[in-house]
């Protein structure tokens, strides 16, 4: 008799797959690509192998601090609908074996980045994952209905950290790209979580709609849009910004505005009749917004890149 | 091959986990490559190196970016 028989398949092998799942791939996506416009549109070229070293880095953090929101929320996870097929509520990964990716990740990403890059980058990616991991997931997620408020500073770091690892430093244009997506994220969630409420009411997390109700919701998220506006636009007077950034993002911010004070002009009533129909289009809209925001910046790099600049193009900084 | 169809090498545990082993392989010997080619950057960027007795120590460059 071969000892294999003591070795009972599982009821499922966890596969690569499951866990570079772990690492929340869409969320990485979106980290990849400001933490890239942050550090292309600083005034310092990088190498390119540098630039994709540390890139991937500021990804790996990131992951890694999803892995370890995947395994603190999984027994919330399993109660949402949009989340109960992730990885360790689905059975495929073990919690452990999730806290172990995460942990090593984590470390790994950081050591590297400060080896690649430079401490400041290397510390701000540090921030970033204890902030979203202990801060936001631990500590407030579910203690208070300002939880999307606080976590959107964990999503807001990354172009923050690419412009660190070219510049050595922080400056205004980082602080406002991290302002940018900063107030973009309540706006943004508050507006699923409008018409997503079941999903967080079953798992009991303190979502604004469930807590304060839908009418403070729709106030809160015009608040936010209006609040946001300067800050969007304000780049293109620094050096990352200039004419083109100025136009689009007027109108970019002028079509949120629109839809935020759409939201806050209905009432639920309205809202169920049509099937959410504004908000649901708000919620799009604003991923577009967001995502065209940073290609602007991409586009005024390339700009100033061959040198078509406007000589009297007002800079504050 | 044994009676059991087995060869020494060929327990099925190695199919069952053979995604999370060729990715594990790929992304170690990434982190290698990368580890390398980022070394050869900054060294080209070019790297003070102070010779002692013996032995010798790197110096941060001038960042020249």
């Amino acid at each position: 008799m071969s000892d294999a028989t003591w070795t009972s398949p599982a009821a499922h092998e966890a596969q690569f797959s499951d866990y570079f799942e772990l690492l929340k791939p869409r969320v990485m996506r979106l980290v990849i690509f400001t933490a890239a416009v942050g550090l292309l549109a600083a005034p310092a070229t990088v190498h390119p192998v540098i630039a994709f070293a540390t890139i991937l880095c500021i990804a790996v953090g990131a992951g890694a601090s999803g892995a370890l929101n995947m395994w603190w929320d999984a027994d919330i996870d399993i109660k949402m609908e949009r989340t109960a097929k992730r990885p360790i509520p689905s059975g495929r990964v073990t919690s452990d074996e999730a806290l172990g990716v995460g942990l090593v990740l984590s470390i790994f990403s950081v050591a590297f980045l400060f080896l690649f890059g430079n401490p400041v980058a290397a510390g701000l990616l540090a921030f970033t994952i204890f902030f979203y991991a202990v801060i936001y997931s631990m500590w407030l997620k579910r203690a208070t209905p300002q939880n999307i408020v606080i976590g959107g500073a964990a999503g807001a770091f990354p172009p923050m950290i690419g412009w660190a690892v070219a510049t050595g430093g922080i400056s205004l244009e980082s602080v406002l790209m991290f302002g940018l997506i900063f107030m973009w994220t309540p706006p943004h969630f508050w507006a699923l979580a409008l018409f997503r409420n079941d999903d967080y009411t079953n798992a009991d997390v303190p979502m604004l709609p469930v807590v304060a109700g839908t009418r403070v919701t729709r106030n809160q998220i015009l608040i936010y849009t209006v609040l946001l506006a300067p800050i969007a636009v304000l780049p293109a007077f620094t050096s990352v910004g200039g004419p083109v950034y100025f136009l689009a993002a007027f109108v970019l911010n002028a079509l949120f505005l629109k839809g935020a004070y759409l939201i806050w002009r209905r009432n639920d009533a309205v809202a169920e009749a049509d099937g959410y129909r504004v908000e649901k289009r708000f919620f799009g809209f604003s991923i577009l917004y967001l995502f065209l925001h940073f290609v602007l910046l991409l586009v005024e790099a390339g700009l100033r890149a061959a040198d078509l600049t406007l000589a009297n193009w007002p800079v504050i900084a | 091959m044994n009676k059991h169809g087995l060869t020494p090498d060929s327990h099925e545990i190695y199919t069952r986990r053979k995604t999370r082993n060729v990715g594990l392989g790929v992304v170690l010997g990434g982190t290698v490559a990368l580890i390398f080619a980022v070394t050869v950057v900054k060294l080209s960027q070019g790297i003070e190196i102070q010779g002692f007795d013996h032995t010798y120590e790197t110096l941060p460059a001038e960042r020249s970016q």
